[in-house]
């Protein structure tokens, strides 16, 4: 069931503080965070999160269209490792 | 210290898919494409199948169809639904020679596994030993004595890849390596 709109989206307010603190000093720093149930405000663009996994932080860069979903979605806690050595996918960067 | 791995040996196949089952009855195949783009099967004449990159058997592609999620594909000298069954599971691969070009600021995975990562003021940090494949961006995991380290392939930090060379310069982020 969807969040009431009444309430308003749920964000992390000490990561929202932090990346606040960083947006007004013009920095990029990566932050470590646990709140994977964090909505992304359009704040968070263009900051690198290390997003807990339960195991590690993945470090996500965030981009405008991440805005809107939670920080969770982005740092998979399952490890797919059907085609690791063989796949013949490319990277970009 | 990891030593540097000039000139890396390209491996001699690369897999594009895999047969995922037997469709109808005159011996069709649907593949699951492991590729970005499965046009690219349209452009083939012949494929290897293989099921441990060991050996692998070569077939003259009769037809493709390419569907939403998967491709059927029609082989030479497979022609009934038993045949086709035998090659369930099996991977679907190409010479190396036959990969697409890719455009600037892309590579394959198998040219990024094992380079070595460099930090832009010089220092070393180990090799990348495996690829992430996050929904957001990839990650590179390397691997520096015990201790693994997360780089994320984001312009920000990769600042070149060197595959002649075999190193990857990285800018290192503030709060990267805690």
């Amino acid at each position: 069931m969807a969040r009431s709109i009444k309430k308003g989206p749920y964000i992390e307010e000490k990561l929202l503080a932090k990346i606040e603190e960083l947006n007004n000093s013009n920095q990029k720093r990566v932050i470590k965070t646990w709140a994977r149930r964090s909505t992304i405000p359009p704040e968070f663009v263009g900051h690198t999160l290390a997003i807990h996994n339960g195991n590690k932080f993945i470090p996500v860069f965030v981009s405008e269209n991440m805005v809107g979903h939670k920080l969770g979605e982005f740092a998979h806690t399952r490890t797919y490792r059907g085609h690791v050595n063989r796949k013949a996918e490319k990277s970009r960067h | 210290m990891p030593s540097s791995q000039p000139n890396k040996k390209l491996p001699d196949f690369i897999v594009i898919g895999r047969i995922a089952r037997a469709h109808g009855v005159h011996g069709a195949l649907k593949v699951e494409p492991l590729t970005d783009d499965p046009e690219r099967f349209k452009l083939l004449e012949k494929v290897g199948l293989s099921f441990d990159n060991e050996t692998r058997t070569f077939f003259n592609i009769k037809e493709v169809r390419i569907g939403n999620k998967s491709i059927i594909l029609s082989l030479e000298g497979i022609q009934d639904r038993n045949e086709a069954e035998k090659w369930r599971r099996a991977y679907l691969e190409i010479s190396v020679d036959q990969r697409m070009p890719l455009p600037e600021g892309q590579h394959y995975y198998f040219e990024i596994l094992d380079l070595l990562v460099k930090t832009t003021t010089g220092d070393m940090l180990g090799k990348i030993v495996d690829i992430i494949t996050n929904p957001a961006n990839d990650v590179y995991v390397v691997k520096s004595g015990e201790k693994e380290i997360l780089i994320p392939a984001i312009p920000d930090v990769i600042k070149n890849i060197d595959t002649e060379s075999g190193v990857v310069t990285i800018h290192l982020l503030d709060g990267l390596l805690d």
